[in-house]
């Protein structure tokens, strides 16, 4: 899909309303609205109501957030999603209130909530390892506990050179310490650990965009389901919920790791020795798994 | 607690980018190293442009662009009737062509600028007018006259095309996703 923002024209637009051309103004929010309207929805899987409130908010603070920009050689779009991340926190904060707030950071996807929906677990049961690493977490720290101790538990059992497989095969188990243990690890400076993680997470580009449209038809048909429960339409309440059945083991299908390919450009190793060592690492972490009580979850 | 100099947003976004000066972004990456914060940034960074590049956009409710104007279709060139010029910020502004070999430089037209696509009106010989439509490219194009589609794009490919010989009329360039530009050619 590439960057929707076209780089020059925007930082031309930006520069000539911050030498007094206050009609540059409208052209630059009109550039980047859909980026702003967007943000929230795809990076937290907030609802349109959220989108659009979010979309006010930094409507109406966008003079302070375009003063705030000094121009670099960076990418003014790399620059806009630094900003959106840090005024999106403080939106639910001063809009919500922090206390309480189980606001839900999406890293990935629905999987632990449709699966245990589906199956009719309780919220939090999963049955697999990647629904915990690969999906969501919580953003108050209260409820990163349970995450975190999981991930450390899982690291510490591991081998070094399995626990660089182990964040490179689950990418968003990866936190700013461990990018310090990579960059030692594989002694590389941090900013090629961000380039390869970058690269790894490039070959999955498919696949997400596979799981976003299908978590969408998902979607669709939860409230369809519901229209047919309410107007007491049981044959085709019958047929919706296979078709959800069905839509649900393609989804869960989708696994988002990424190729074994990339790992192993990334690490300059043979393919064979990554897919080798992603199956080590995934014994490994199962026997902790099942020391620590997920008897039942799969790697 | 005292802020980490590096957790700016300027900072992270130069060095995600590779735009540091090479000694900055040596020590920034030393600091990376202990600085839980700086490196999160720069995590989530990674994450958000990732997923904000990877999956489609959703239309916004809340702006969509949409101009309003006339014209006056005089000998060799176009006059705006209403609004007046430079009244109402972002609407249609007057534009010079450059001169043409041997001859007097062209009337030119009016541009509007919205959204990332630019859309240049010009009048031609034989009484008829030309629309320039840059930037458009990925998404649907549509040129309605008094009512009747004209002119359909479905996903434009090109950076820029052209739609020439228009007639005098009422017209409503519809840019799916992005906004609506009505305009009468008296």
């Amino acid at each position: 899909m590439g960057d929707r923002i076209e780089d020059r024209v925007v930082k031309e637009a930006l520069g000539r309303y911050r030498d007094g051309d206050d009609g540059r103004f409208d052209e630059v929010v009109e550039m980047i609205s859909h980026y702003i309207y967007n943000y929230p929805r795809i990076v937290f899987g907030a609802d349109r109501d959220a989108c659009g409130g979010f979309y006010e908010y930094v409507l109406a603070r966008m003079k302070e957030i375009l003063r705030g920009y000094r121009v670099t050689g960076a990418k003014f779009l790399t620059w806009l999603t630094v900003v959106l991340r840090n005024r999106y926190l403080n939106y639910l904060r001063e809009v919500k209130g922090s206390g309480g707030i189980e606001a839900k950071v999406r890293v990935v996807s629905l999987d632990g909530e449709y699966g245990s929906r589906a199956r009719g677990g309780a919220p939090g049961d999963t049955r697999s390892l990647y629904d915990v690493v690969g999906d969501r977490r919580y953003l108050w720290t209260e409820k990163c506990g349970g995450y975190d101790e999981l991930l450390d538990g899982i690291v510490k059992n591991l081998r070094e050179s399995q626990r660089v497989y182990f964040h490179l095969y689950f990418i968003d188990t990866i936190r700013p310490e461990d990018m310090a243990f990579l960059s030692i690890q594989l002694d590389r400076p941090v900013s090629r650990i961000l380039a390869g993680v970058r690269s790894v997470r490039g070959s999955m580009e498919e696949k997400y965009r596979l799981k976003w449209r299908l978590e969408h038809r998902l979607n669709a048909l939860f409230f369809d389901l519901l229209h047919g429960q309410r107007d007491g339409k049981g044959d085709v309440v019958g047929k919706l919920k296979n078709r959800q059945a069905k839509l649900l083991r393609d989804y869960e299908r989708v696994k988002l790791n990424p190729s074994y390919e990339s790992i192993a450009k990334f690490l300059g190793l043979p393919v064979g020795t990554v897919s080798t060592g992603i199956m080590r690492m995934k014994r490994s972490v199962q026997s902790r798994l099942e020391e620590t009580g997920y008897e039942k979850m799969q790697v | 607690m005292k802020k980490c100099r590096f957790n700016d947003p300027s900072a992270v976004a130069a060095y995600f980018d590779g735009a540091m000066e090479p000694g900055v972004e040596e020590e920034f990456g030393r600091h990376l190293l202990a600085c839980r914060e700086c490196a999160g940034a720069l995590l989530n960074l990674e994450r958000d442009l990732f997923l904000m590049t990877t999956v489609e956009f959703a239309h916004n409710p809340r702006k969509l662009f949409r101009s309003q104007a006339r014209f006056r279709l005089a000998h060799g060139g176009l006059d705006l009737r209403e609004p007046a010029e430079g009244v109402g910020a972002g609407g249609f502004v007057p534009f010079a062509l450059s001169p043409v070999r041997g001859g007097e430089g062209g009337k030119g037209g009016y541009r509007l600028l919205k959204a990332g696509v630019t859309v240049d009106l010009k009048g031609e010989r034989g009484d008829t007018v030309s629309l320039d439509v840059r930037g458009a490219a990925g998404r649907s194009v549509f040129l309605y006259r008094g009512g009747r589609l004209v002119e359909a794009r479905s996903r434009v490919e090109e950076e820029q095309f052209t739609i020439d010989k228009l007639e005098r009329g009422n017209y409503l360039l519809f840019i799916k996703e992005c906004g609506a530009v009505d305009f009468t050619v008296d």
